[in-house]
């Protein structure tokens, strides 16, 4: 690590918001990276034995994800291209995914495009049905699941995390909206 | 005061009391009232006034179809016109008003309208006001404006909140009554999820308005047993207040959820929700709108729907008049006449316009067999009807039923013609419904209870088989084949009195005829020209009348006459519900840059540029005009050091084995050859060789760029790389993401740029002139090791970088620049000093790449590389856009160097007239040069480059600033690029 005496301060998007309205909990979270992982063309099936060898799980499909045992959440959002969800303290996330697949995949950090909001608690539907154009009901949107969609013209990545539990990750640069439109949804639904 | 009219037993739970206000007259009304039926409990009758004749009116439905009870509810800025009375639910403390008189609602000065109706017939102000043209706008519109209106609006912002959401179902019920019961019941047990939804606030339809039996229940006894069981079940959801207002593709419904208008206080929530319902099927169970007849004076207060009259005694205990009379010409309307007996009304008559009738009339009223009401008289309230046999009979209310209309709007929604059946006298649904979508009740036109039980479930049954769920086996409950017999007889002819139509446009049968003779043959035109059904109402109790009468005008029958379209909203949807959240500050979403916190914390000034909130100045204390501070920052940029947030520019990583070829194509310039650790700029064109967009592309390794685009394009450039990835090369291996928002990126600028970098980037790094040259990028660390990007490019012109960190560190890096810069006098500089500097250096940006100019026209017509194959390179060789006399862009001074121009002024030659055929060009980006110390410009002019130090004119006759300007190069400062590779 070179030594310099200046110091750089991080600061995640929502300056670590997290508030509890009652039925629902709303929170950043912070200390999770992501990490696309993009297929070159024609190696598939390489880069899928890689992802299992070194990341310890399944290649996901569209709208699903997998957890490896390794700590990485995998989660399918288009065709040719997944993210890598996984607990990363700082620094570029991309290296040690990088590392891991080596050349079988094209790694581009995402940690700091995206904050990451998550929603929990009883009344989770109710308010994110004021938002959320998707069918988010448990049999149709099940735990692991996963989509890109839009809330409130923001374009929003949806994960479900676990029954009453779901993470969105919205550009960083309008994180403050996509927390008020959530916020609003609680508060108009309690 | 009392209510007169209540009936001392019935279904209305008496205990809760609730008073309200009606034209600040205090009343009492019990909850489940709604306000018509409060108002008539009180002996109201006058409500309000008509549209165009203000004649006096009065409650004449007991649903949404109402035409003439409409009312503001409360004052000021929370009130609300046009509300249907007959909808509303009352809550204590209402406040309504009646609307569209000049005076009191008794005494309507306007109503000397009425008058002069003989002047007022249909589209008489296409024929009166014709003349002179233009009194059209400055006096007749606002006098017709003033004299024939609605409620009106406060003028004042709505202080209620809307919200809207999104619902998916396997089946929507749209409609609780027997037959959306029976519907949700059915599906609701077999384990489909379930959306159930009615406009009323008591479900059940009808089933809460008659005295019928369902399985040896009341009819409303057993719609609350059905709701709880459905209440029961966690896949169905039960939506009261809430309209199914319109059906669109896919599927998809509009529905409005009133939350909060029951009561008195929204308590910050939102007052109504705009739902977007996604099913996969759809039961429409709206059931059937009783229609009038139209005769002599049929729209006295007291005049009514039978079915409404019925309705009032059964749910909400309220009797009417004290003589009840009924016309009608079906069975339907007898059965009122037996309901209000049995209520203990008295009903002195029955008249039916058919010869041959079958029902029993109640005891003691008189029965006229094939007679019909001719006329009626009464000021503000009904006090006789006349009949065509001469005879006059005094009564306040008279309950009128012309039959029932099959409620088909929605399956009309999106082109579905509806069907004339004769048997009910009624268009039903038919032709092609809305995919998805079954009828099932009266709204298919099956007017029994039993009837519409029994569709409800059968239609429900196939609507399972198509979702592969299995129904159980449940036998349907017992219930009554009411009498429905009728025909289609709608109007009587009523010599010199009028017999209106339509209640709430007044529309009188006069009206249709004329506009027949007047040569409008289509019901469409009929419709506009009367404006027969155009009101709020949609004609939902008049259409028919006026098709009978237009039918019969034309010798056609009724079916061949056909009906309009039926169009979304089925009833009115308040502005602010389709607005939802989007008000003030909520209109869009907005973007931050990473040092928007401290730019906020030193007197930062923010532009909107798209979505983006960027600083366009920083202000210091004392500094009065924003030109004060724009030349500080230019000046202690060129002077020493600036520090500017562009992280707003697109940034893609582009990677892949074919990321430089593919570079090659999408770009005009030569890409393949860059060196890892190198940038380049890069020119971007349409496929019709036209500028698209400009940025560079740094080589980070030999399968990695790093390419930028301008901050306006940047989602689309990135959509148009996607493009040609995936559908014009798929066989390329390339991989793209945005990582805009995952790097914060300064530029650093002047001549201490480099001596301020060295300061925060990691000594490891050698960003010396000789180890990093104009034009080097590379992977750096600052601070300790937080990782960077370093790229040497300059759009100021100066040394310069652009240094990206991971986001999280943006704001801090800006203050960290800022403080270590303090011994360079470091200035922050905003989006006004960046377009300063490039202006002076001569740089375009998106004035120039406006979507007409091509590379030649920028002057970069070299860069259009013809070794290679690229987008655009084609078509940029067309002769036109070639041509030895086309644009150049070039630099431009004005003569009187204490003049300032304006962007948008247009070239002409010296003394030529200012007109087009002289044009020559136009002037894209000006701005004060604090450098030069006077206003510089950019602008395209014919053969620019050849006529250096020639004088034309910039004309700007628009904002009267006509001048003089000089052509010169688009390099004002620093030429020869002496600065940027220092």
């Amino acid at each position: 690590m070179p030594n310099s005496p200046l110091n750089l301060e991080a600061s995640s998007p929502l300056g670590g918001y997290s508030h509890d309205f009652g039925s629902v909990k709303v929170e950043e979270i912070t200390g999770k990276a992501l990490v696309s992982i993009a297929e070159p063309l024609g190696i598939k099936t390489k880069l899928k034995t890689a992802i299992k060898k070194s990341l310890g799980a399944e290649w996901p499909e569209i709208g699903s994800s997998t957890t490896s045992s390794k700590g990485y959440q995998l989660l399918g959002i288009q065709s040719d291209m997944i993210f890598a969800y996984f607990d990363h303290p700082g620094g570029l996330a991309d290296k040690p995914v990088k590392s891991l697949l080596k050349d079988n995949a094209y790694c581009t950090d995402q940690s700091d495009a995206w904050a990451m909001i998550q929603i929990s608690g009883e009344g989770v539907y109710a308010a994110l049905e004021r938002i959320c154009p998707l069918n988010l009901a448990s049999d149709v949107f099940e735990v692991g699941a996963v989509a890109r969609t839009s809330m409130e013209h923001l374009g929003v990545i949806i994960f479900k995390t676990d029954e009453n539990t779901f993470v969105l990750m919205g550009a960083t640069s309008s994180a403050e909206d996509l927390l008020h439109a959530v916020t609003v949804s609680v508060t108009n639904t309690q | 005061m009392t209510q007169e009219f209540r009936i001392a037993d019935g279904k209305l739970n008496k205990d809760q009391n609730l008073s309200f206000s009606f034209n600040g007259t205090l009343y009492k009304g019990y909850a489940g009232d709604t306000l018509a039926s409060a108002l008539l409990a009180n002996g109201v009758k006058l409500v309000g006034r008509s549209f165009k004749y203000h004649r006096p009116r009065g409650i004449f439905s007991c649903g949404s179809e109402e035409p003439n009870a409409l009312v503001t509810l409360n004052s000021g800025a929370d009130a609300e016109p046009n509300t249907r009375a007959t909808t509303v639910e009352l809550y204590e403390g209402l406040e309504a008003h009646s609307q569209n008189h000049m005076g009191s609602l008794k005494n309507d000065l306007l109503a000397v309208n009425d008058l002069v109706s003989p002047f007022l017939s249909a589209g008489f102000y296409y024929k009166t006001f014709m003349w002179p043209a233009a009194f059209w706008e400055k006096l007749y519109e606002p006098i017709i404006r003033k004299a024939a209106g609605l409620g009106a609006l406060s003028g004042e912002a709505d202080p209620e909140t809307y919200d809207k959401g999104f619902l998916h179902c396997d089946l929507l019920v749209i409609g609780s009554g027997s037959a959306g019961l029976m519907s949700a019941l059915t599906a609701g047990r077999a384990g489909a999820s379930v959306i159930i939804a009615d406009e009323d606030f008591l479900l059940g339809g009808r089933l809460q308005m008659e005295q019928m039996e369902i399985g040896g229940k009341s009819t409303a006894d057993w719609a609350e047993q059905a709701i709880a069981e459905l209440a029961d079940m966690p896949n169905v959801r039960i939506m009261p207040r809430t309209t199914i207002y319109g059906s669109y593709d896919h599927s998809i419904f509009g529905a409005l959820e009133r939350k909060t208008d029951h009561i008195k206080s929204s308590d910050g929530k939102p007052r109504q929700v705009l739902w977007r319902i996604y099913t996969k099927r759809s039961l429409l169970a709206a059931g059937a709108t009783e229609r009038s007849i139209a005769f002599g004076n049929n729209d006295r207060p007291g005049i009514m729907m039978a079915g409404a009259v019925r309705a009032y005694a059964n749910r909400f205990d309220v009797m009417t008049g004290k003589e009840v009379a009924i016309f009608t010409n079906n069975d339907d309307g007898w059965r009122t006449a037996n309901d209000l007996d049995a209520k203990g009304a008295r009903v002195s008559a029955i008249i039916d316009s058919r010869d041959e009738v079958s029902m029993n009339a109640p005891k003691g009223a008189k029965t006229f067999i094939g007679t019909n009401v001719v006329d009626t008289k009464g000021r503000h309230a009904l006090s006789s009807i006349t009949l065509s046999n001469g005879e006059t009979i005094p009564v306040d209310c008279l309950a009128v039923s012309g039959g029932w209309s099959s409620n088909v709007h929605l399956t009309c929604h999106q082109r579905g013609k509806p069907v004339w059946n004769e048997n009910i006298a009624s268009f039903v649904p038919g032709g092609e419904l809305p995919i998805g979508m079954k009828v099932a009740g009266a709204a298919n036109g099956l007017m029994t209870l039993s009837g519409a039980l029994k569709s409800g479930r059968d239609v429900t049954h196939e609507i399972l088989d198509d979702l592969g769920l299995e129904a159980k086996k449940k036998p349907l409950p017992k219930a009554e084949d009411e009498p429905f017999e009728t025909s289609v007889f709608f109007y009587v002819e009523s010599g010199k009195n009028r017999a209106w139509i339509d209640l709430q446009n007044d529309v009188t049968a006069k009206d249709v005829k004329q506009s027949h003779l007047e040569g409008f043959r289509s019901v469409e035109h009929l419709k506009r020209y009367t404006t027969l059904g155009m009101a709020t109402d949609q004609g939902k109790t008049s259409n028919m009348l006026g098709l009978a009468v237009m039918a019969e005008a034309s010798g056609k029958t009724i079916p061949e006459t056909g009906t309009t379209m039926f169009r979304p909203p089925y009833t009115p949807v308040p502005i602010g519900a389709f607005a939802g959240r989007s008000r003030g500050k909520e209109f869009r979403p907005i973007r931050k840059t990473p040092s928007h916190k401290w730019a906020q914390e030193n007197g930062g000034v923010f532009v909107e540029v798209g979505n983006w909130l960027r600083t366009q100045w920083y202000a210091r204390p004392g500094e009065t005009h924003w030109r004060e501070s724009v030349d500080r920052e230019v000046l202690g940029t060129r002077n020493s050091v600036g520090v500017c947030d562009v992280t707003t520019l697109g940034k893609i990583d582009v990677q892949g084995r074919d990321a430089a070829e593919f570079l090659n194509k999408v770009y005009a310039n030569a890409f393949g050859k860059l060196a890892v650790g190198k940038v380049r700029y890069g020119l971007m064109l349409r496929e019709d060789g036209i500028v698209m967009d400009d940025g560079t592309a740094a080589r980070m390794s030999e399968t990695h760029f790093v390419v930028t685009t301008t901050t306006a394009n940047a989602v689309s450039v990135y959509r148009h790389m996607e493009f040609c990835r995936q559908c014009l090369w798929p066989e390329m291996d390339v991989s793209l993401i945005s990582t805009t928002e995952q790097w914060a990126q300064f530029a650093v600028a002047g001549p201490n740029a480099r001596k301020l970098l060295q300061k925060v980037i990691d000594k490891e790094h050698d960003i010396s002139n000789e180890a990093f040259p104009f034009m080097a990028c590379g992977e750096v660390s600052v601070c300790g090791g937080v990782p960077g990007r370093l790229f040497r490019i300059s759009f100021s012109g100066e040394l310069a970088y652009e240094i990206a960190v991971p986001t999280r560190y943006g704001n801090s890096l800006m203050k960290l620049l800022m403080e270590q810069g303090e011994e360079f006098d470091c200035v922050a500089y905003g989006t006004e000093a960046l377009g300063v500097m490039r202006i002076e250096k001569g740089h375009a940006a998106g004035n120039e790449l406006c979507g007409t100019t091509t590379a030649r026209d920028l002057g970069l017509g070299r860069m259009v590389s013809k070794k290679k194959d690229s987008i655009g390179n084609t078509l940029s060789e067309r002769e036109y856009l070639n041509r030895e006399d086309g644009l150049n862009l070039v630099g431009f001074k004005p003569v009187d160097e204490s003049r300032s121009l304006q962007a948008g002024a247009h070239f002409i030659a010296k003394e030529a007239e200012p007109v087009m055929a002289n044009d020559e060009g136009w002037m894209t980006s000006v701005c004060y040069s604090p450098n030069l110390g006077y206003s510089i410009g950019l602008g395209f002019i014919n053969e620019g480059n050849k006529r250096i130090g020639e004088i034309v004119t910039a004309a700007d006759p628009l904002r009267g600033n006509t001048m003089d300007v000089e052509i010169v190069s688009a390099h004002f400062i620093d030429p020869e690029g002496e600065r940027l590779r220092a």
